[in-house]
């Protein structure tokens, strides 16, 4: 397939992953998605990926999710899944008519995954993030937040797991136009209420990290657009977020310079673990991504990770 | 929150630099109305008070203990025997500058075919000189030339009543407190113009000793006006003097200048009321041009308001973001407008403009502005209450947005 091109081959260099147990069919439901567990999607180095189960509980958390394959060794540890959901559905009320944004999604993303969540457009891809990234409230469903159910927290608590919790970016790079590129990635710490000092190294050092170390004293206005973005990904990077959420993050930008924040990406997550979940609908973008959430008419259509859909070795 | 929240409130606020420029200037001159108006006022209210001291002859009058709880009028019928006794008592007292016995009585005054009622005052004329008869009082002639003499000075309307001028002579008829009639012929020796009208109609001053002989009440007063050298010790002095003569077993009435300056009273009432008007006024002009400013900015800003709520921070930290951009506002909107208003207050003082005459007033007065710091801090607080309000609905607007919603605001 076009949108396979371009997949990187092999496993990731942090967070090696290997189901153990192989892979198995999984059990479709009908609004489930069908999650299929192969080589290069499983746990680390022999710890299960922890998507199939209530890590809370230890116990299968959705059918859909739980492989029916060959028994597991008892030995395993399950990490907790950044966030899980289940049966989450978010409904919009247009006059009389309800129309469904996302229906019945169940999935996880455990840490070190580099996911994307993919369809055309209104197929529900930023309501799922939105709801993933704590920015929504789902209308049915639970979603689980590192174990815990998240889905009827307080506001103030739902902005006190975004803020320690979430790094997210945008469509559009939405900086602070007042702020130097250092000041708009330290405000994500300032929001913590950080030392100025230590705001300022870590800030440095997210931007470091994005390529961008020499530029901390420019404006966005300053700034091509691939730098913008690479700033908003710093600024999502420099809070050591459990994960992050990037809504259509190179749609805004040139094919080119698209690539390059996915290269970007790509490097943090094999260079330093960082678990990426991002939405597209740009087959180029799909195909880099090892685990492929597809969505049509705000239902989760497949589940697909990289060896099986062709893009691993 | 600490110092870059104000950095970054000072930054959004130099955003769109000349809608910013506009709106403070608006607190600017609201500044500067509210510190102007009261630098007005404060001087206006001085003057007026001095010359109430002025016109008592001193901050305290000492009247006889049966005077106590009577009317102005009705105390003039009790006169202090021994008055320079009673001065005496007092006059050690450090706060005391010159002790004054007035007469106060009427009649007629008579000059040739030509008589009008008076109200007349005894007073000793080197004291009197020296406690407020300043040459603008004096209108044609001189001050009392000898205090023994009969000599006496005219309010200028009732010198034009009588047909009277410096130099000539006029009778000064009055009942003495048996019934008697006594007069008094007297030689102008001044035409004052007497600041307000109705007592520059009526007005006449004699020397303390020429009053008293045509009274027949020498060596008494009805009052003895007492000059402190602080306005400010009034009160603490009025209670001294009371004390000092109930121990020397002459106890008297004590009032204080406040008490009888009902023109001051109803002035400053009327100049308090008007100035408060138009300080709700100023707020609710000021309060509409930040309001509309700062909901303008929350609406442009909104995506970025959806950004900041998104990476997490918290609806309170939103709101107090944008309180502190009204904050800044109103600093530096009233530090501007401070420099602004000593500018101007220099200006103004310096071009010696005269205000005109107010209400049953004989004559203007020049226009001048006081530096009152009190109304500069009243000032300074009045904007920022009115930008905090001014700010408040537009900052919950903003803690308010729901993300999602702000950052697909196009």
């Amino acid at each position: 397939m076009d949108e396979d091109a371009g997949f990187p081959r092999g496993l990731p260099d942090v967070v090696p992953c290997r189901l153990a147990g192989g892979a198995a069919p999984a059990l479709e439901a009908p609004g489930v998605p069908v999650r299929h567990r192969l080589e290069g999607d499983g746990p680390e180095d022999g710890e299960e990926h922890g998507h199939g189960q209530n890590p809370a509980k230890g116990s299968p958390a959705h059918p859909a999710e739980v492989s029916t394959g060959a028994p597991r060794p008892v030995s395993y540890t399950r990490p907790v899944a950044i966030v899980e959901a289940r049966d989450l559905s978010r409904i919009y009320r247009l006059g009389e008519e309800r129309v469904a944004g996302i229906r019945s999604a169940s999935f996880a993303i455990s840490p070190g995954e580099f996911a994307v969540v993919a369809g055309p457009s209104g197929s529900g891809k930023t309501t799922l993030l939105n709801l993933l990234g704590l920015l929504d409230r789902p209308d049915e469903g639970t979603l689980l937040f590192e174990g815990r159910d998240v889905s009827s927290l307080p506001d103030r608590e739902r902005s006190r797991l975004r803020r320690d919790r979430i790094g997210f970016v945008f469509q559009s790079h939405q900086l602070v136009p007042v702020l130097t590129a250092l000041e708009n990635v330290a405000l994500a710490l300032w929001i913590r209420d950080l030392p100025e000092a230590e705001c300022r190294r870590r800030a440095g050092e997210a931007l470091e990290a994005v390529g961008l170390s020499g530029l901390g004293g420019r404006r966005p206005d300053a700034l091509s657009g691939g730098q913008r973005q690479r700033v908003a990904v710093a600024r999502a990077l420099v809070g050591e977020p459990a994960f992050i959420l990037a809504d259509e993050p190179t749609a805004s930008l040139d094919s080119e310079t698209a690539l390059r924040l996915l290269d970007l990406f790509d490097a943090l997550h094999r260079g330093r673990g960082v678990t990426f979940v991002f939405s597209s609908h740009d087959p180029r973008i799909i195909g880099r991504a090892r685990r492929r959430l597809r969505l049509k008419d705000g239902r989760i259509e497949s589940d697909e990770s990289a060896a099986e859909n062709g893009g691993a070795a | 929150m600490s110092l870059r929240w104000w950095r970054l409130a000072g930054r959004n606020l130099l955003r769109h630099r000349r809608r910013t420029w506009l709106t403070g200037s608006i607190v600017v001159v609201g500044f500067v109305a509210v510190t102007m108006t009261a630098g007005f006022m404060a001087q206006t209210f001085d003057a007026l008070k001095q010359a109430t001291i002025d016109g008592l002859g001193g901050q305290i009058r000492l009247l006889d203990p049966r005077a106590e709880g009577k009317t102005e009028e009705e105390a003039q019928s009790y006169l202090i025997e021994d008055w320079e006794g009673l001065a005496r008592l007092i006059r050690e007292d450090r706060r005391v500058v010159r002790i004054m016995p007035k007469l106060s009585f009427f009649g007629l005054a008579v000059k040739g075919e030509r008589s009008v009622g008076y109200l007349g005052t005894g007073t000793d004329p080197r004291l009197e000189l020296e406690g407020g008869f300043t040459p603008r009082t004096v209108a044609t002639g001189t001050f009392f030339a000898d205090p023994d003499g009969d000599e006496v000075m005219l309010g200028g309307g009732l010198a034009r009543s009588l047909g009277a001028k410096a130099g000539d002579l006029v009778t000064v008829m009055t009942t003495t407190g048996d019934g008697a009639l006594n007069a008094v012929d007297a030689t102008v020796t001044a035409v004052l113009q007497y600041p307000i009208k109705e007592l520059d109609d009526r007005i006449l001053f004699l020397p303390y000793r020429a009053a008293a002989r045509l009274l027949k009440v020498e060596g008494k007063a009805h009052t003895l006006a007492v000059r402190l050298s602080d306005t400010r010790q009034t009160e603490a002095a009025a209670r001294t003097f009371s004390e000092v003569a109930r121990a020397a077993g002459r106890p008297v009435a004590v009032r204080t200048w406040l008490e009888t300056a009902a023109f001051y009273k109803q002035v400053r009432l009327l100049y308090i009321a008007i100035f408060l008007f138009m300080g709700i006024v100023l707020a609710v002009v000021v309060i509409l041009a930040v309001a509309n400013t700062m909901t303008m900015s929350v609406f442009e800003r909104t995506r970025e308001i959806g950004t900041l709520l998104a990476i997490g921070m918290e609806r309170s930290q939103v709101k107090r973001l944008f309180l502190y951009e009204g904050l800044l506002l109103a600093i530096a909107g009233t530090l501007a407008g401070a420099a602004f208003s000593l500018l101007l207050r220099s200006v103004l003082n310096s071009l010696g403009l005269e205000m005109p005459p107010p209400p049953g007033a004989t004559r203007g007065s020049p226009l001048h502005v006081r530096f009152f710091p009190v109304a500069y801090a009243a000032g300074f607080v009045l904007m920022t209450v009115t930008l905090l309000v001014a700010s408040w609905w537009p900052a919950r607007r903003a803690s308010s947005l729901d993300p999602v919603a702000a950052l697909a605001h196009v």
